[in-house]
């Protein structure tokens, strides 16, 4: 069979990414992406003002002089970098497209591996283009609306980040419009269906955030939590299923789904209950429209309640049930900072982790409920359908943790280093003058009185032990004596005291200053971060194509009312336990 | 032809992208006006050089974690903090606050700044002073990057 279909759609869309490339470069577009990229710009504006200032007073001094004006260059700004990186993207991929595209045209497809690749491009090229228009407009435009309806007080809270209206979510809605508006066209199918292995190419990228140091932290609680809710949803399924009379394969199936990890889980467990095709899609349809609802839900019930993004991962990873909403979800509670979606990749990569023991208990129980079942071997079964993009979610964290991406100390690839503190970052003079003003302050006896109560209010603890205003003034007073942050511990407790109500302005932007100077963000995990957001965000517009009509309406029936059942109860008991137990530990 | 469609409906994206983008850019980034406020002298670098050396209070506008970052030396701080009024001549001084208590005296000559250009902070300082009866209100627009720009003392 022939997979190549011939369209000019490769080349158009080729042609499109290199006109916003050149648009880009030659600043045309510069107006837009001053109001899509807000933050970089008045970055923009600062090294613009710093370069303008420069430019007139060297020019006034060369005119003095009798000299022609002298001539200099503007430094690169954020801004420029930022348009610069989607010019590069752009015209890579524009440009690839367009020589694919052509060739497509013109060559006469022949049965093999080179028609197979050549059938995927469009289809890829597709979804990077609504990639490309929902991360680099859509999210910012909403973002935008969002702040500009709050502050012109139409609404008290900004809709965008309370509805979520970022680009991941942007992206499987997006996808669901194409699918079911306009169909996904023939060209692009076989791209479309790649989707899936970059998602899981990102969730093994996302192991390279990962350090032993913290996972140990959370480690004890996300197995706990995670057997609890994992064996006791599959018990719960198996149970209803029985008195709902549903065939045993179907509740096997479904009870791996809603315990485990979804999608993965259920065609794993499939072959144990010898699952009927229909079957695993009415699971499938079941934990999608649960979980599409859960993805919607979650983060907005999370901001309402005010969870920390510990607590939010903690409990999307252990309440959703499919490893790709779970990371939409904790992507839309938190899209700009990783760390939610960490800890719900932890706990869900836990969940995985489980799939072995609930195969075997599946196998045992439908064994036993339905006599003549022929014989399935178990070892066999788990070596062949365990998934493999965890193995390599494994081994990136086991590179991680002994420090091949950033020191071994890291969290996601932003690490605390007092050698590494630039000289021009040290404190200056009067920055270290006003810290003393207050260390002097602060000793004094009606100081160091309301220093203890204020550390003693907020819980300020250190190793195990409240800390003491004798404590934070050591700490203070090191940071005068280095003109740096020396230990983590020393940058945590004045972080907290310079807090403190009548702190003097300039010194707590010193202690700010210092605390970000030695924080350091390692450049290589910071590359990690931007692909791993590129292949989520084009993972999950290919999510959102498959979520058809068709597959909603084929998760009603019985499996819906025991699917909806137990994963309410899933949600709603690991909120409770989440919000009892779990604190932040950052 | 349905990819045809296809295409045109990311066209149409791409050009909604666009009209929104420029309709919104026009106005997000404005400038201060070029001249001093009712009752304000503009001054420039070396007229603030004059000033300081016959004991003006140079005040710096920008948020105390600026100043301490470096500023005109022997200045003072008194932010211009928060700052949530619109960025226009026009702007609505009870959004905002201003510490005034810092200078007690209303004859005493003041030389306000921030950064140059998209900085309001020191255009409504000085505004807020002229209007509260300060009588020898300056303000030296081209700020922080000027100064730097000409070498000059910073602390």
């Amino acid at each position: 069979m022939i997979y190549t279909i011939k369209s000019p759609a490769l080349l158009i869309i080729g042609i499109l990414m290199l006109v916003w490339g050149g648009l880009n470069k030659s600043g045309t577009v510069d107006d837009m992406q001053s109001y899509l990229q807000k933050s970089s710009y008045s970055d923009h504006m600062k090294v613009k003002e710093k370069y303008d200032a420069e430019l007139r007073v060297a020019t006034e001094m060369a005119t003095a002089e009798g000299k022609p004006a002298p001539e200099i260059k503007m430094p690169a700004s954020k801004f420029d970098q930022a348009k610069a990186e989607q010019a590069k993207l752009s015209n890579y991929f524009g440009g690839a497209f367009v020589i694919i595209g052509l060739f497509t045209l013109v060559w006469t497809p022949k049965h093999g591996n080179l028609d197979y690749f050549v059938s995927v491009v469009p289809g890829v090229a597709y979804i990077l283009l609504i990639a490309f228009i929902v991360r680099w407009g859509l999210d910012p435009i909403f973002a935008n609306w969002g702040k500009a309806v709050k502050e012109a007080g139409i609404l008290s809270w900004d809709f965008a980040h309370i509805m979520n209206l970022n680009y991941v979510v942007l992206g499987i809605v997006i996808g669901m419009i194409v699918v079911n508006v306009f169909k996904i066209p023939a060209w692009a199918g076989n791209g479309v269906r790649t989707a899936r292995f970059f998602l899981k190419s990102g969730v093994i990228l996302l192991g390279t955030l990962y350090s032993a140091a913290e996972l140990a932290q959370l480690g004890g609680l996300s197995v706990i939590m995670i057997g609890i809710f994992v064996l006791g949803s599959v018990g719960i399924v198996l149970f209803m299923g029985k008195r709902m009379g549903i065939p045993n394969s179907m509740t096997a199936v479904l009870s791996a789904g809603m315990g485990v990890c979804g999608v993965s889980a259920t065609v794993a467990a499939s072959p144990v209950v010898q699952a009927k095709a229909e079957e695993i899609a009415y699971t499938i349809g079941t934990i999608l429209i649960f979980g599409v609802g859960c993805m919607f839900l979650f983060p907005t019930v999370g901001h309402i309640l005010n969870m920390g993004p510990v607590q939010f991962g903690a409990w999307a990873g252990t309440g959703i049930l499919n490893s790709a909403q779970v990371a939409g979800a904790a992507l839309a509670f938190d899209p700009h900072n990783i760390e939610t979606l960490k800890v719900a990749e932890i706990f869900n990569i836990t969940r995985v982790l489980f799939l072995p023991i609930i195969v075997l208990w599946l196998a045992a129980w439908y064994v036993k409920h339905e006599q003549g079942a022929a014989k399935v071997n178990l070892a066999q079964v788990v070596i062949a359908k365990f998934p493999v993009f965890v193995l390599g979610f494994i081994a990136m964290f086991a590179l991680s943790s002994i420090g091949t991406f950033a020191p071994a100390g890291h969290y996601q690839g932003k690490y605390f280093s007092s050698a590494e503190v630039k000289e021009d970052k040290l404190l200056k003079d009067k920055e270290a003058r006003a810290l003393d003003g207050e260390l002097t302050r602060l000793r004094g006896a009606e100081g160091t009185q309301a220093l203890g109560k204020y550390l003693a209010e907020k819980n300020v603890v250190l190793e195990g032990h409240k800390v003491t205003a004798d404590e934070a003034n050591q700490a203070l007073s090191d940071l005068i004596t280095n003109k740096k942050m020396t230990t983590r511990q020393q940058s945590n407790i004045l972080k907290s005291v310079a807090k403190m109500g009548g702190f003097d302005a300039v010194a707590k932007g010193s202690v700010e200053k210092a605390e970000k100077a030695a924080t350091h963000d390692s450049k290589t995990i910071k590359e990690y971060r931007n692909w791993i957001a590129w292949l989520f965000a084009f993972g999950l517009i290919g999510l959102g194509m498959q979520i058809t009509g068709k597959a909603l309406k084929q998760a009603g029936g019985a499996p819906l009312i025991i699917g909806g059942v137990v994963g309410t109860l899933k949600a709603v008991g690991s909120l409770i336990v989440v919000l009892l137990f779990v604190k932040e530990f950052i | 032809m349905k990819s045809i469609k296809q295409l045109f409906f990311a066209l149409i994206t791409f050009g909604f992208m666009a009209a929104t983008g420029s309709s919104y850019a026009a106005d997000a980034h404005p400038e201060t006006p070029t001249a001093a406020p009712a009752g304000v002298k503009l001054v420039d670098a070396k007229q603030v050089q004059e000033l300081q050396a016959k004991g003006a209070t140079v005040v710096d506008t920008r948020k105390a974690s600026e100043f301490g970052e470096g500023s005109i030396k022997g200045s003072i701080s008194v932010p211009y903090d928060p700052e949530k009024s619109a960025k226009a001549a026009d702007f609505d001084a009870t959004q905002d606050k201003f510490d005034m208590s810092k200078l007690s005296d209303k004859n005493a000559v003041i030389v306000v700044f921030c950064n140059s250009g998209t900085c309001f902070k020191s255009y409504k300082a000085a505004v807020v002073l002229a209007k509260n009866g300060y009588k020898n209100v300056n303000w030296y627009r081209d700020g922080v990057p000027d100064w730097k720009a000409r070498k000059l003392p910073m602390e």
